[in-house]
Order: C-alpha cells, then structure tokens, then sequence
C-alpha cells in the first residue's frame, strides 16, 4: 500500500459530521457541562468512518478545498483521519492542518471559557491530536506542517505551541492557491515562510477555484465566497464576491450523492444574495439554485441569511413564502439557518454594521429584525441568532434596546446565543477568560436569551428534529442537558 | 510591486518602528511586504513585535521568513529594500540588489 505525499487533517471535534446533525458541533466549542466529557464527545463529535487508507467519508469542506487544489496540481494528496496519519508517514512530505478555531478563541468557545473558566473541547482535543505520537513522529522524519484556515490569526497568540510542534507555516487567507504553491516549495526543499497572509487581491477567482472531490461534512457546499455588507467585526467581507455557477454546484452535489450523502447544507455568508451584486434577493436565481439542489438533496439548510434580505426578499414578491414551497416537501419540514442581530439598538449598529440593515435604513434595524424573524416563523424557517456583547463604543442603553429588542422576539421560534466581543488585545494574558468582567446588565441579557433559547429548544426537538429512531439516545441526552442547564441557570439567578 | 524587509534577529527593531516600516510601504503603494529575519533558527520572539502589523494587515500580502542566509531572498519584483542596521550594508552588497530597488535604511 503506497501513502500519500500531502497528508490533510484537522483534529477529531472538525473530522466529524456530528450524527448528521450541524447544529450539534456548536457543542464541540464548549467544555463538557452536566455529562462526562466523553458521552459530551461522542454527542458532539463521534468519530468518523474512514476506509482502509484512513480517508474519511466525509471531511470539511475547506479541507476538501485544498485536497482538490492539490491534487488537480498533480501532487498525490488526500484528507487523511487525524487518527490514520500514521499509514503515510513513510511517504508523507508535507501535512496541511485547518481548523475553525485552533486554540478555543473565536465566539463562541472564547464565550464558554469566560462563563465556565473552563477549556472547551476543541481546543483540547486539538492540543491531544498536535501531541500525538503520530504527529511527534511526523515531524522528526521531517515532514513539513502548514497550518491555516479561518482561524489561522489565533497561532499569532500561540507563540509557544507554534515553537513547540514545528509548525513550519501558518497562512491567513484564502489556500486553494497557496497551498500548491507551498507543496512545490515541499517538493523542491525550499524553505517556507513562517507566516504567509493571502490579501483578497490574490485570493482565487471562480475559475480557479477546484470544486470537490470527496464528500464534505454534512454535505455543505459553497454558493458563494465573500460578502458586500462591510460590518466591522467580520473578516469575509473583505473578500472579493464570487457567486459559484450552477454548473459548479451541481458537480459538488453530485459528489456528496455519490457517496450517500443526500441532506446538506448551502454556504454562504448570505444565502439569499446569491446571483446578486448588491443587496436586493433577487427570484430567478434563488430559485434555479434550490430548484437544482433539492433535485439531489431531500433536505437542505442555509448556513446564514442576513435579516434585511429575508424581509427584503419577502417584500419583494414573497419569495421566502416561494422558497419554502421548493424546500418543504415529503423530506422536509423545517429548515434552519444562523442569522446575525448583534444588537437591538440601531445607535449602535449605525457604529458597526451601518450596512447590515440595507436596503433599509439601520435607524429601522430592530423592527427588521422582527418582521424578518417572524415571516421566518411563518415559513418554517428556524433562526439561531447571535447577539454580541461588549462590543466598542456599547453603552447601557445599548443593551438596554437590545434586552428590549428579545421581548418583541419572544413569540417566534428561534434560538438565540449571546456572545462576547473579546479585544484582541485580551489575548497578551494566558489567562484572559479569568479577566473579562461580565456586568449586570449583559447577565441580566444573557439569561433572557438562555430562556428564550430553552423554551424554543424544546419545541424545536419535539416538533421538528431528530425525529428518527436512532436519535433517540442522543436527543435524551440533550434534553438531560437542557433540564441541567435550566437547573443551573434557575439556581444562579435566584441566589 | 514589493518591499523587503530585512532584519537581523538580534536586535530586532521595536514594533513602533516596525510599524513605521510597513505604514511607509503601504504608502507606497506594494501589494506585498516580506520581512526576512536573519539569524539561527529557533526563537520566535519577533513574531510578538510584529504581531500588531500582522493583525491588522488587510489588504496587503505579508510574508515573514526566518532564514540562515541570504540565498533564498526573492528579490523579484521588488522595489523598496528597507534595512534596519549599518551591519545589513554589507548583506544587501552580497544580495546583488539591482540598481531599480530603493534602499532605504531605517
């Protein structure tokens, strides 16, 4: 059995598909609470069938990204199980590692370490898989490690660790590219740069950006990269926009149907702008694509939709109600998506998303956010929305608006997470989650949207998910972990 | 278009001065800065110092390179060469920089 010459991998909490269930990795980003951490593991992150090579079935979609770069450069590349590594050592020259969130420090891990003073998992299994003796072995053949990914800014804050496994090149940016770039520079024994930033000048155009070729976790595929609206806490939008073809669509999704994936999930940083160069949802593209992917998929979800383009698209010839009509069908009753609110007071968002509102105006921002979120409950449409808190220039009246802004949301089904800006700054200390200071008022926040959440949790999971079978002992451990939580939070707010 | 920075790890500019380096460059107008940081291997206090350019960086590629010796220097399209000591005069002469490439010592 001859290996692979470019081994890429991540660690166990991203080489899983989480039963099937997207929303259940969020769990891979908080430290186990009310249940040993390996039933917390094995919810949220069960380890993923591999074939004889240590090929997983499925591997995330960036991941899949590179593999495909690199083997249509020619090099003998493929996604490898962290825990099959070993198998290609002998022929191994360079592993490739990408990760969402490498050291727990992104929303909405940093958020758990401050509220449980505690690790979340992925963080740990991560450090677990960059000490593994596999790894260890690895770098004293003197295979080369390059690091990257969308958390690729967190190894500027992990100095230590970056010294200590031999990382040899950590890229910020966009990788189809680079990373043939850096397999030539493998190859030929050049050195390579210890930090290598992409700028959105050199990130690929459509044309050079490789579809996949083995299935992606959860069957997700990209629709479109980049996004228009400008917030200032987001980095995508400084990518240039690129709407995939349809064409390039459907070669993903023959891919994942291939390999017995058929429910997955559309990427995009705003799912109704596909095929639009601004921010007005436009019909006959929004219905060609879903047209085409339910003619693979039996579901689909939306990664995210910004809420002025769901009211806007509904104003604009109902096409929510329209989608919907595409979507639900036999297979499909519900369909869930992450949305951003970020905050109830349109002072503040005026500061920090003055775009977001658009094609409305931000002073309108909480009664988009409740018309959006409510033509979504009509629909079927599930939200999990984010909220930040501590952001700069926030006052009390800020929150004080946003606090406002749940109580009008409470009749619509939704789930609702708060999370914490966290100054990069913040970082300089090891021990940073000790010294942000939550006050009353975000805690007074945060328990409004935990009940929120919970109540509508609830019925989510009567109404609409995991209704098979074989969910069952998981579902029964989630609402384990619901009823602690609600324990813990009861008990907390009456002291 | 761009600029090469280059250091020696001991005595590593502070990072006020790093800045100033780069806020030149990008007025300028490069669309890609590489420092080069000669010494050993090993160590990796630098990446503190740069760190608030790498941060905030946004619209320009930035390299950073940690080599033993020169040879591996691309000087390819660049146009700027900022060097931060005296002792640096005599590595830019054994670079063979090509007369179009500013020097600018800082």
């Amino acid at each position: 059995m001859s290996g692979y010459e470019f081994i890429i991998t991540t660690d166990r909490t991203m080489m899983t598909n989480h039963h099937g269930k997207e929303f259940l990795g969020f769990m891979t980003t908080a430290p186990a609470i009310g249940l040993p951490e390996m039933l917390w593991m094995w919810i949220a992150a069960p380890k993923m069938k591999v074939d004889k090579m240590g090929r997983p079935w499925q591997a995330p979609y960036g991941l899949r990204k590179v593999e495909a770069a690199l083997i249509d450069a020619g090099f003998k590349a493929a996604v490898i199980d962290p825990r099959c590594i070993s198998k290609h050592l002998k022929t191994a020259k360079g592993i490739f590692i990408g990760h969402h969130d490498y050291f727990a420090l992104g929303p909405p891990s940093s958020e758990w370490w401050i509220l449980t003073k505690r690790e979340p998992v992925n963080a740990k299994s991560f450090k677990r898989f960059m000490e593994s003796r596999a790894m260890r072995e690895a770098k004293k053949r003197g295979v080369k490690v390059v690091v990257g990914g969308p958390a690729a800014w967190q190894w500027l804050w992990a100095k230590e660790y970056w010294e200590r496994w031999g990382v040899d090149t950590v890229v910020e940016g966009e990788g189809e590219k680079v990373a043939v770039k850096l397999a030539e520079a493998i190859c030929n024994g050049d050195p390579l740069p210890k930090y290598l930033y992409v700028p959105p000048s050199e990130a690929p155009k459509l044309s050079e950006i490789p579809t996949i070729k083995l299935p992606s976790v959860n069957g997700l595929i990209e629709i479109t990269r980049g996004c228009p609206r400008g917030c200032k806490f987001c980095s995508v939008t400084l990518k240039p926009l690129r709407h995939y073809t349809l064409d390039m669509i459907e070669r993903e999704l023959k891919v994942n149907v291939k390999y017995g994936i058929v429910h997955g999930i559309l990427h995009s940083e705003d799912v109704l702008l596909y095929g639009v160069n601004n921010v007005v949802p436009k019909e006959e593209p929004l219905f060609k694509l879903h047209t085409l992917v339910k003619k693979y998929y039996k579901t689909l979800a939306w990664s995210h939709v910004s809420l002025a383009a769901v009211k806007a698209a509904e104003e604009n010839g109902r096409i929510i109600s329209r989608l919907s009509e595409i979507i639900m069908d036999e297979h499909q009753d519900y369909l869930g998506v992450e949305v951003g609110i970020e905050t109830g007071s349109p002072k503040l968002a005026s500061k920090i998303m003055p775009a977001k509102s658009a094609p409305y105006p931000i002073e309108k921002w909480p009664e988009i956010v409740k018309e959006a979120i409510s033509i979504m409950h009509e629909n079927n449409i599930v939200p999990a929305a984010t909220l930040i808190l501590g952001l700069p220039g926030e006052t009390e009246d800020d929150v004080i608006a946003t606090l406002e802004l749940l109580d009008r949301l409470k009749p619509y089904r939704s789930l609702i997470a708060t999370m914490f800006f966290v100054p990069m700054g913040a970082f300089k200390n090891k021990e940073w989650f000790k010294e942000i200071e939550v006050s009353d008022l975000h805690k007074e926040l945060m328990v409004k949207a935990f009940w929120h959440s919970a109540y509508w949790a609830r019925d989510i999971l009567n109404k609409f998910y995991m209704k098979e079978k074989y969910y069952l002992p998981i579902k029964f451990l989630i609402n384990i972990f619901i009823r602690y939580s609600m324990r813990k939070v009861r008990s907390a707010t009456t002291r | 278009m761009k600029a090469i920075v280059l250091l020696y790890k001991k005595g590593l500019p502070s990072t006020e001065k790093l800045l100033k380096i780069y806020q030149d460059a990008c007025s300028k107008k490069v669309g890609k800065i590489s420092f080069y940081l000669i010494g050993e291997k090993g160590g990796m206090g630098y990446i503190e110092r740069l760190r608030p350019i790498l941060l905030n960086n946004i619209k320009i590629g930035v390299e950073v390179w940690e080599l033993e010796d020169l040879d591996y220097i691309d000087l390819s399209e660049a146009t700027l060469l900022y060097i931060s000591s005296k002792e640096l005069r005599g590595l830019v002469r054994r670079l063979k920089c090509p007369s179009s490439i500013k020097i600018v010592e800082v």
